[in-house]
């Protein structure tokens, strides 16, 4: 199958912290892969690079088969993506917000409405004409934002913490959705919960201090309690047990 | 690549959105320039409406930076030459309003020496346009106080003549570094 992402030996740097060191990964055509680890182990810069957000220092990021470079910016149309903290224009209002995304993203002009209707109605993001960005709650901003990664239907869904505030029955919604429309599309999440994680992912990248550390993959015979049990202990190993302080009773 | 013309219907409704009280003060208070009113008030009030819109103007061009600093330009690749445009476009023809009426009709200077601020303007809107294009900033830096020097020595030393070829030439430089940062922009 045909490798639409690739990382090669990737580093970054912020001043004197490292985030990523020697990062190397692929992910293939209609693959599903989580992405997880713990707070600061690099998988926000590893997506912000993904999508061209920030620059690399060293080795190489291929995807579409072109070095991603600040110049080569055309393969972006092809993602669905997902940032964390999402991007927004606070001052729209939701449907005005998905109107300019559908423009930006080359969506046929015939088609924007329909497609605004449809993802809000799927998400189900009530006010889309009446209430601006900035006063949603924090759960109908994230629907908000993945009614825009996945309006222009993309090729590959980049999604950095796509759960987070949403409320169940969304969760339920999303997980549903992906795990439809997954043989169409390639995959790339991060998450810290594990159990959604590995609901609607196939592989799983474990990463520790800015590299890939594991790869494990679902396959039959594999349950998910084993899938779960393995990447909690990659993550947790060499960490001492946290006190509790003193004075907390 | 976000196209210009998009890029433009954003940053119009942008605007629209977060300063449409400014923008229609800034697109009607020239009216200023044009009243009957006689002696040093209409001086003063001219002179005032001038720079406040200058300085209204100044501050909405930066009225965008958090959608730089939440990347969001960079999500929907839309490019600095573009917003730059749009930008220029949305404050630029008001901004010129107030410049030549301020000058011609309130200050009563001479078309000779409108023609070369006016052209002098274009050659630091030209010079802004190079920067984009990562040339150089050497270029750029050598662009503007070349340009500026030419048309205010012209202006100073010769003719109208001079002066309306050389202001043509800046116009033509002009077209030429537009047409190139489109070209470069669509190539991207």
């Amino acid at each position: 199958m045909d490798q639409i992402i690739q990382f090669n030996n990737v580093g970054k740097k912020y001043g004197n912290v490292v985030a990523l060191n020697g990062m190397s990964f692929s992910v293939s055509q209609y693959e599903a892969v989580g992405l997880v680890g713990n707070n600061g182990c690099g998988k926000t810069s590893t997506i912000n690079i993904m999508c061209n957000l920030i620059k690399y220092n060293n080795g190489e990021v291929i995807v579409f088969n072109k070095k991603v470079t600040p110049l080569n910016v055309s393969y972006k149309n092809k993602l669905g993506i997902l940032i964390s903290p999402p991007v927004f224009v606070d001052e729209f209002t939701p449907s005005q917000y998905l109107r300019f995304v559908c423009k930006f993203q080359h969506v046929d002009p015939k088609e924007i409405s329909k497609r605004i209707g449809d993802v809000t109605t799927l998400f189900n993001i009530v006010s889309v004409d009446k209430i601006k960005i900035a006063r949603l709650s924090a759960g109908e901003k994230m629907k908000v934002a993945l009614a825009a990664a996945i309006i222009h239907n993309p090729e590959v869904l980049v999604f950095d913490e796509p759960f987070i505030h949403l409320d169940i029955h969304t969760i339920d919604l999303l997980t549903g959705l992906i795990n439809t429309i997954r043989n169409n599309k390639t995959l790339f999440i991060t998450s810290h919960n594990l159990d959604l994680i590995i609901n609607v992912c196939s592989r799983f990248l474990i990463m520790e201090k800015g590299r890939i550390i594991d790869n494990i993959l679902k396959e039959e015979g594999v349950t998910v309690d084993m899938i779960k049990t393995r990447i909690k202990e990659k993550i947790t190993a060499g960490r001492s047990e946290n006190r509790k302080p003193d004075w907390l009773s | 690549m976000a196209s210009l013309l998009n890029t433009l219907k954003f940053i119009m409704a942008y605007f629209r959105v977060v300063s449409k009280y400014t923008l229609f003060l800034i697109s009607t208070s020239w009216i200023i320039y044009l009243t009957d009113i006689k002696g040093d008030l209409y001086y003063f009030l001219s002179a005032n409406v001038f720079f406040v819109n200058l300085v209204l103007i100044y501050f909405l061009t930066k009225g965008d930076k958090y959608l730089e600093k939440n990347r969001f330009y960079l999500l929907f690749n839309i490019s600095d030459v573009n917003r730059f445009f749009s930008k220029s476009i949305l404050f630029g023809i008001p901004f010129l309003m107030h410049f030549s009426l301020f000058l011609l009709v309130v200050t009563g200077i001479d078309y000779l020496l409108y023609l070369t601020l006016f052209s002098i303007l274009i050659v630091i809107f030209s010079g802004r346009l190079i920067l984009f294009n990562n040339v150089s900033k050497l270029i750029s830096g050598i662009y503007i106080p070349a340009f500026t020097g030419l048309l205010l020595s012209a202006y100073f030393v010769s003719g109208v003549l001079t002066m309306i070829i050389l202001s043509g030439l800046v116009v033509l430089s002009l077209v030429f570094i537009i047409s190139r940062s489109l070209q470069l922009n669509k190539n991207d």
